[in-house]
């Protein structure tokens, strides 16, 4: 392996993974930068896991190619890659102290006894965990423990880290701290993260690229800031959050906007990037939920908005610095538009209340694809709930 | 590193990881059933086996008044050993498992019950002699206590005692897998249960029997299996009363009657896998332990 | 109404109590009778009542013309039982790491090992004699006997492997990967060592099976009796609490080895310190921060 090329830089082509004739992963292409820190987002079962482990070595991909800096390791040992993993449960070994567990890869290799603690202490100093460092991993809370997998990754200086779900198994205050020092950790050692994670706003906090997946397919890469803002397709916007969906027929295209026939009837101005779709063809517009405004009467005239769509208001619920009103515009699909609380408790609605919500063409966007047959209710979150009292399965819990 | 070549390298590796095992089980268990197959067709004169192939042990075993005899007494004892090692059993773990708090609490009272199961089965039911028999320690604690007059004559040398043995030697097959599978079971489960409004007979009947299942069935095949095969128990305990069908063959073994005694063998094999494979039909052991 | 923490008990826990101690009593009562009748003194009889308590039956036992083979027997058991314990391991542990790895006919190997567990001891025992005096090779304590006693450990031995490696989370193995070790080093500094307290598990019950085995070894031991033959043949004709004293001996031994695999199974966990509750960890560490 060249020494002197440390770039981190990861270049997935045409990589698949198949189980017999499940594919789990169809034919992707990813460009991941060296030294940015990449989120792969999505639903479970959506292949995100599957392929940070074939970035890592822990699965072979099918067909296609996997390279690091410039080098092909698709057939390279995980040991070999230049990458360390830090896995979803930690799996820090019980029976070796936590200096030891941090020492480990040294040990492998043939360090000896003095270099190895001396490195593993740096490290351990890293990470704020210098004072247990003989203390063993069963003796440390869920953050503590980490950290600790943090730094064993790190001790074989690796120019990809490669992280499964990390935040996943902590409680909320604990996720949201140990994101920012994962973000400062990576900051400062200047190397690849790969962070898999079915959190959004995990994903928009720490992401210089997010990576979101759905079903084996990469749906779009970009940073957090186009993701959120410019969704590509229908799976994006709806999995992301704060946008609507709606379903309509392309009835005229006039330079980059599109006019959309709703559903309910109504003519829609949706901004369409630079496509040119078909008249008459069936097409999906995102809305940001908090650039809506809701009013009680239709306004009109020179101030009318570009939008408007009309309902009954649905829900209302409480998110403290905003409010989530849902309406029924009987475009197939929940519509919530997102006020802030001083907007809202100016005049509050009432649940049944008969509202219009407007909003101007540039906060929508003509998404990509046609709405699937049946446009009601979109799930891109897969439920795989298990029938809890299935014997076998039950029997089957350790 | 060709990838290929590495999956077969592996697969290779694991064939000679099991390959020990399975060396041991077909030379020292597959063959040696097979020879007592092949035995078991053979004609016999006094003490030697002929080569000849004949069904006649097959046709006197089958023929045989003592046969039939034999294997309704066997089976007598085996269900009501079933029956009892069965209750006990699951009583036992479901005391452990359900109302035992703490872990290190709970495996140390399943120890406390599994160490006896580590002394010699012998000794064990020796022990019941100088207790249950007419001198015994048992007679004499009733009589002092007033409540019988003259020494009971059926708790040795009888059936009682017999089946006694089999409980007090066997029920621990029964408690051990029987324990494991209730450990697995979600309490929470059972709260759910309760919520719902069943009461605690009936959670015990929709919730925990079927739950534990496997370890209902694997119990079994054991207490079945050791007490159809059983000869030293039955021989002692019924004080030569009875005899079982092991004991039996084991007397034509001692004649060097080696041809009847292996029909014998195979007989009894093919009696007891029925057992077994309609417990199996019931619950598939092996998805459960191997998953 | 949801089920709040019970502090009371509920009546059916103290009649499952009673039961239980009922049973203890019923599996450790009959043998503390042989204990004590071991003690008979040199008049008493097989039964009680006790005429005093001596050491007589125990000297008996040591001096030889009394009690015939029982020093070589008691040997040969024990060198049986080391052996299979040795035996088993290595190969139930192979063997089941084969079998969580999978490969082609794992079904039937596993019937196969099923079926020779379940399978009454005296018909493998009458199987291997029978091959032996075929094949005309002799019948011995250590070879044939041996064999006769793995077909009874290893499928037990393999029974406990699977509930073992089932357990085994296989991100220690990747993590060890994944930090260079090889295929070698992971096994021995990685798998081993977490699996060691079930390895004593499977060491154990390889020794006390094969030690107190009776029906297959019977068969196959030739004349090199082990001690379970011994005993058996002193319940028909030895008319002393001789036999009550060697009941005494083997238990003890018996309790020795179980002892010595518990103490080191147990030693091992505290050492890697295994607590139940973190929650009260985590909110410290909150707080420390």
């Amino acid at each position: 392996m060249n020494s002197t090329n440390r770039s981190g830089a990861v270049h997935v082509q045409g990589v698949s993974k198949r189980y017999g004739n499940v594919t789990a992963i169809h034919e992707l292409d990813l460009k991941i930068e060296d030294g940015s820190y990449c989120c792969l987002l999505g639903p479970s079962g959506c292949g995100k896991t599957s392929l940070l482990r074939m970035i890592a070595g822990h699965e072979t991909p099918t067909t296609g190619l996997i390279s690091i800096g410039s080098v092909d390791v698709t057939q390279l040992a995980p040991s070999l890659r230049g990458t360390a993993m830090m896995f979803q449960s930690y799996a820090l070994f019980p029976h070796l102290s936590v200096a030891d567990n941090v020492a480990f890869a040294l040990k492998m290799r043939g360090q000896g006894e003095v270099e190895r603690r001396d490195r593993a202490r740096e490290l351990l100093t890293k990470v704020a965990l210098e004072a247990y460092a003989d203390r063993f991993p069963s003796q440390l809370s869920g953050g503590q423990q980490q950290r600790v997998a943090l730094a064993r990754a790190l001790i074989t200086n690796p120019k990809v880290v490669l992280l499964d779900e990390p935040l996943s198994a902590l409680d909320e205050h604990l996720r949201i701290r140990m994101r920012a020092e994962l973000r400062q950790m990576q900051r400062e050692l200047g190397i690849t993260f790969i962070h898999v994670t079915h959190s959004q706003l995990e994903a928009i906090a720490l992401a210089d690229k997010v990576v979101v997946m759905t079903q084996g397919r990469i749906e779009q890469a970009a940073s957090a800031r186009e993701i959120f803002a410019s969704p590509r397709n229908a799976h994006v916007a709806r999995f992301i959050g704060g946008q609507n969906v709606i379903a309509g027929e392309v009835q005229a295209v006039h330079g980059s906007e599109v006019l959309l026939r709703s559903a309910g009837g109504e003519q829609l101005h949706i901004a369409s990037a630079a496509s040119q779709p078909d008249i008459g063809s069936a097409a999906q517009a995102a809305v940001r939920r908090d650039r809506i405004s809701v009013e009680r009467v239709l306004p009109s005239g020179r101030h009318a908005p570009d939008n408007t769509l009309s309902g009954n208001v649905d829900a209302i619920e409480y998110q403290g610095s905003f409010v989530k009103v849902t309406v029924n515009v009987k475009s197939g699909e929940e519509f919530v538009a997102q006020l802030s609380d001083e907007q809202f408790f100016a005049t509050p609605l009432r649940v049944g209340e008969r509202v219009h919500v407007c909003w101007r063409v540039e906060d929508s966007l003509l998404l990509e694809g046609a709405p699937a047959m049946g446009a009601a209710v979109a799930s891109s979150i897969s439920t795989t709930a298990a029938p809890l009292l299935r014997p076998g399965r039950v029997a089957a819990l350790t | 590193m060709n990838a290929v070549s590495d999956m077969r390298r592996k697969s290779l590796l694991t064939m000679l990881q099991a390959a020990p095992l399975v060396a041991v089980l077909l030379v020292f268990f597959g063959v040696p059933m097979m020879t007592v197959i092949v035995v078991s067709f053979c004609d016999y004169e006094h003490a030697r086996i002929l080569p000849t192939f004949t069904f006649d042990n097959y046709a006197d075993l089958l023929r045989s008044d003592a046969t039939l005899r034999l294997y309704l007494g066997s089976i007598k004892f085996t269900l009501f050993a079933w029956a009892l090692t069965l209750a006990i059993g699951f009583t036992v773990a479901y005391f452990l498992v359900f109302h035992v708090e703490g872990v290190i609490l709970q495996m140390s009272l399943f120890l406390v019950c599994t160490i006896p199961f580590w002394t010699s089965n012998i000794i064990r039911m020796i022990s019941w002699i100088p207790f249950l028999g007419r001198e015994g320690l048992f007679n004499h604690a009733l009589a002092d206590l007033g409540v019988i007059h003259r020494p009971l004559d059926f708790l040795l040398f009888s059936d009682f005692s017999v089946i006694l043995a089999y409980v007090h030697l066997y029920t621990l097959f029964m408690v051990v897998p029987i324990f494991n599978a209730m450990a697995r079971i979600d309490k929470r489960l059972l709260e759910a249960a309760r919520d719902a409004g069943a009461s605690r007979w009936q959670t015990v009947r929709q919730v925990v029997i079927p739950l534990s299942r496997t370890g209902i069935a694997l119990g079994s095949i054991f207490v079945v299996a050791l007490t159809m095969g059983d000869f030293f128990v039955v021989k002692v305990m019924s004080g030569g009363q009875s005899s079982s069908i092991v004991a039996a063959m084991y007397n034509e073994i001692a004649g060097l009657q080696f041809p009847p005694a292996a029909a014998s063998a195979v007989v009894l094999t093919a009696v007891v896998m029925a057992f077994v494979a309609a417990i199996l039909r019931v619950v598939d052991v092996r998805r459960e332990l191997i998953g | 109404m949801a089920a709040t923490l019970r502090r009371s008990r509920p009546w059916t826990f103290y009649a499952l109590l009673a039961f239980f101690c009922l049973f203890v009593l019923f599996l450790y009562g009959p043998m503390s009778v042989i204990y004590v009748l071991s003690f008979q003194s040199r008049d008493g009889g097989l039964t009680f009542p006790m005429r005093g308590a001596s050491l007589h039956w125990f000297q008996a036992l040591v001096e030889q013309r009394q009690v015939g083979d029982l020093h070589a027997a008691f040997a040969r058991s024990l060198s049986l039982a080391v052996l299979s314990a040795l035996l088993t391991v290595v190969v139930s542990a192979c063997a089941g790491f084969a079998f969580r790895r999978g490969f082609r006919g794992s079904g039937t190997v596993f019937y196969l090992a099923v079926s020779s567990l379940v399978m009454p001891g005296i018909f493998v025992g009458l199987g291997i004699a029978l091959t032996f005096q075929a094949l005309g090779l002799q019948a011995s304590w250590w070879v044939s006997g041996l064999a006769a006693q793995l077909t009874w450990t290893l499928p037990f031995g393999l029974l406990i492997m699977f509930a073992i490696l089932g357990r085994l989370d296989k991100s220690y193995e990747e993590a060890a990967a994944d930090l260079g070790a090889s295929a070698w080093q992971r096994v021995r500094h990685v798998t081993l060592p977490i699996i060691l307290p079930g390895l004593i598990g499977v060491a154990l019950f390889g020794f006390t099976l094969s030690y107190d085995e009776f029906p297959r070894t019977i068969l196959t031991a030739g004349s090199g009796t082990t001690l379970p033959i011994e005993i058996w043949t002193m319940t028909t004709n030895v008319t002393s609490p001789a036999l009550y004293a060697v009941g005494t001996v083997t238990t003890v031994v018996s309790f020795i080895v179980i002892a010595c695999a518990l103490v080191a199974i147990v030693r091992i966990q505290r050492h890697r310190a295994t607590r139940r509750d973190t929650s009260l960890i985590e909110t410290k560490d909150l707080q420390q921060q």
